[in-house]
């Protein structure tokens, strides 16, 4: 929660938030939920100046947070460096298993009677008199009156097969995952850095990348994370490796006893603004946008779905969506489609 | 050491030694890295450096071959050795991260540490591993693979137990059994899954290995005067014991693999030695970004080479069994023709190797390395356990030993549609452990295609990242 922006931003990842503790009844997986908590981890002053006026405007809309100075912060966790100025403290941060979520999300639909077509290259979107009517795949033609573009850090170009230029696009995330130990972190915690790299990234190159850890279910460390504009490359990178392992342990030192078991690197999709692009694109009738959450992705899943679903079934929706809304990128065109 | 070098040679088997001692004495800096402590990989493992008079009597010629080849290499200032040395992963650029232990400095207490080097040309010569065909009791104490047996003897000196039985499909099974024979240790008995029938059937593929067909008479012969029982046909499908492994049940299969009903036999041992072939170490290639080939014959997922060797990555070179499990002569061969394809590229043809013969023993090797193509077909297709055997696995027993998933959770799993290499280890967490899936990733890849059918392509083979293997974060904060 403390990583999402005040406003708009914050308040759709609040509702995600409730609606996350149905899902895991909900859903056909074990989705590993749990409100844990989060701390975001301050390390010099200005840091804790910025981020003093940061959780002010979010308690502003009503979020449980706060600031904990060194003492505070290591009752909470005794693993972290002493040399750390202070925290902050938000007890909604939650955490959940990301491919368990996923899955659930799948089995879920396909219990009602979604159909799943794997290895399904999009090929093109089919329209007429300016509709949408079907999508060509690698795997068969489909018919649809409408077709979701939740293409996540491709979707971009999936909007270009029908000339909408939608500013989405990759970011590179690294991510160095340890062996299993035993548990060394109760909250997730990110780093003020990690802060201002997510919604200024001209501070991003000066003030490093920002860092974030947990500790999953079964004692594996996850350590991220970069923040690349480098195309669609997923590879690992050295220099990404070595300042991931050498900021984390900075903060949290007996990360000296733990081993490196894997790395890994994924695309988020970028969006100028930060904030995802959710709904019904003007042009092209019955083309919804459903991407851009760049790092939310996981966490505002539920509420996106719920939002689109009602979207496209023409319901009333109660959450302002005009900042999310497709028509804020101008620049798409309106190229008529015949 | 330097930073860059004109040759990095990973792994110092037969293959990389072979071609570290092709470019030795041509002026190039060349560095040979490898993760144990000695060189010649496991055919060297703790061999008497001057042959005895007896192991002139040993049937596997490589080994004195290794030994020349060290003695070559050691000639030429310009090779250097890194042991006890890890490559981790390989970036952009051929630039390797390398894990060192504990290297003693000046005056400096002992500590690891990780370090980068960049090579011009790559040479990956990375071997292989053991594949098993899992069965009920397989994760017991006591149960070990061939290879882990033959470290046990070769490097530590110990038996495995006072009595051991022997399983699986591997040439290698007669090898150990004389091992343990001649260190006075006790074959309880030789349970070989191939039958008689079967072998013969494979006969055709080495009429021109006569050296394989000798030194498979030479272990058969002393089996034979030794007395070991030896089982055709018969696979061991349970191990139990109290805490460790103590007794085995084994059964006769029919010709397709499927186990026999009522031929069940129970044997009392003091460990089980298994082995079902080999898979070739792909994991640092996929890293360099080389493109990989399925080929049932060469032992499932290989590098895709041309006739140079050189991968489809650029200077990337691939030798011995990552391109073709065939064992230590095909090495030999190809460690020296991608040494020749170097050095062919990097103009080290001149008045001391004129082109005539340059482009000669080019053909020669080609042709060597075309002759082990049967032996590679012979081999692999021996070692293969039956797809039904994999089919055959009972629910309960664990494949993923280091998470501790069963076959009854991967069949579910698979009918539910994740039928990929990928889609099964996000849905199940198969290969997400310490050994990310190096021991159970070729056995998930048998069970797939076991039950699915699918093509091999669309089954695929594990991503690998860095590190290869495990590595302390203390390595990367030393450094």
């Amino acid at each position: 929660m403390q990583s999402k922006k005040p406003g708009v931003h914050l308040s759709l990842a609040m509702e995600s938030l409730n609606r996350f503790e149905g899902l895991q009844k909900e859903l056909p997986t074990d989705i590993e939920f749990k409100k844990i908590g989060g701390m975001v981890i301050i390390e010099t002053d200005a840091e804790y100046r910025a981020m003093e006026k940061f959780i002010k405007e979010q308690q502003a809309i009503g979020l449980d947070v706060r600031l904990l100075d060194l003492h505070q912060a290591l009752e909470k966790e005794p693993f972290l460096s002493p040399s750390i100025l202070g925290s902050t403290f938000s007890p909604l941060d939650a955490q959940v298993n990301p491919i368990n979520l996923t899955l659930g999300f799948a089995l879920a639909a396909k219990r009602n009677h979604a159909r799943i077509i794997n290895h399904a290259e999009v090929l093109g979107i089919h329209t007429k008199n300016n509709r949408v009517t079907g999508v060509a795949t690698t795997r068969g033609n489909f018919d649809a009156d409408i077709v979701v573009n939740a293409a996540g850090s491709m979707a971009g170009l999936i909007s270009e097969l029908v000339g909408i230029s939608m500013p989405v696009h990759p970011r590179r995330g690294q991510i160095v995952v340890t062996h299993a130990g035993k548990p060394v972190l109760a909250h997730c915690l990110i780093s003020a850095k990690y802060i201002a790299a997510k919604y200024d990234p001209s501070l991003a190159d000066k003030a490093g990348q920002g860092i974030s850890m947990e500790q999953a279910d079964n004692g594996n460390l996850l350590l991220g994370s970069t923040r690349e504009f480098v195309g669609f490359n997923k590879e690992n990178t050295l220099s990404g490796i070595r300042r991931i392992i050498r900021q984390t342990a900075a903060v949290l030192p007996v990360l000296e006893n733990f081993q490196v078991i894997r790395t890994f690197a994924g695309l988020r999709p970028y969006t100028p603004d930060g904030l995802p692009i959710l709904g019904p694109v003007r042009h092209l009738n019955g083309f919804f946008m459903a991407a851009g959450h760049e790092g939310d992705g996981i966490a505002l899943s539920p509420v996106t779905g719920d939002l689109m679903a009602r979207m496209l079934l023409g319901q009333k929706i109660h959450t302002p969506l005009d900042a999310f809304s497709p028509d804020r990128f101008e620049n798409y065109g309106g190229k008529h489609h015949g | 050491m330097n930073v860059q070098y004109h040759v990095i040679i990973v792994g110092s088997g037969i293959a990389g030694l072979s071609a570290a001692a092709t470019l030795a004495g041509h002026g190039l800096d060349i560095l040979i890295i490898d993760e144990s402590g000695h060189r010649g990989g496991q055919l060297l493992r703790k061999t008497r450096l001057k042959p005895s008079c007896f192991s002139k009597f040993e049937p596997d010629l490589m080994k004195s071959k290794g030994f020349d080849l060290v003695w070559t290499i050691n000639k030429d200032p310009d090779i250097d050795w890194l042991f006890n040395a890890r490559v981790l992963g390989i970036f952009k650029d051929r630039r390797l991260l390398v894990h060192i232990e504990n290297i003693k400095t000046h005056g400096e207490k002992a500590s690891e540490k990780i370090i980068e080097v960049r090579a011009e040309n790559l040479i990956l010569a990375t071997g292989a591993r053991e594949k098993y065909l899992p069965f009920k009791g397989w994760t017991l104490p006591g149960v070990m693979s061939l290879g882990a047996a033959q470290i046990l003897m070769k490097s530590y000196g110990v038996l495995p137990a006072h009595n051991t039985l022997i399983a699986g499909t591997s040439p290698l099974m007669m090898v150990l059994a004389s091992e343990i024979l001649g260190n006075k240790g006790k074959v309880t008995a030789l349970v070989d899954e191939n039958s008689m029938i079967k072998k013969l059937t494979f006969l055709p593929l080495i009429k021109n290995h006569w050296s394989k067909l000798l030194e498979g008479a030479f272990y058969t012969s002393r089996m034979f005067l030794n007395r070991v029982s030896v089982f055709q046909g018969y696979r061991v499908i349970q191990a139990s014991g109290n805490k460790g492994f103590q007794s085995a049940i084994m059964a006769k299969t029919t010709p397709r693999g499927d186990v026999i009903p009522g031929t069940e036999v129970r044997f009392f041992s003091g460990a089980l030695l298994v082995g079902y072939g080999f898979a070739p170490n792909i994991e640092l290639p996929v890293q360099a970004g080389c493109k990989l080939e399925y080929q049932e014959n060469k032992g499932g997922w290989v590098v895709k080479v041309d006739e140079t060797l050189e991968s489809s990555c650029r200077s990337v070179y691939a030798a011995g069994e990552i391109t073709g499990i065939a064992g230590a002569k095909k090495s030999f061969i190809q460690g020296k023709l991608a040494a020749m394809s170097i050095l062919k590229k990097v103009g080290k043809i001149n008045a001391r190797n004129p082109k005539k013969i340059f482009t000669a023993e080019i053909q020669r090797l080609l042709f060597l390395n075309h002759q082990q193509t049967a032996y590679s077909s012979f081999l692999n297709r021996l070692c293969q356990a039956p797809a039904s055997a994999y089919a055959a696995i009972p629910d309960e027993t664990i494949i993923c030993r280091c998470e501790q998933i069963t076959m009854g959770t991967i069949k579910k799993n698979i009918q539910q549609g994740f039928d990929t290499i990928s889609s099964l280890k996000k849905a199940t967490r198969c290969g997400m452990g310490r050994c990310q899936g190096r021991i159970c990733g070729p056995v998930i890849f048998d069970i797939i295609t076991a039950l699915t059918q699918k093509k091999p392509e669309h089954i695929g083979c594990s991503l690998s990242r860095a590190p290869v293997k495990n590595v302390n974060i203390k390595a990367f904060l030393n450094s």
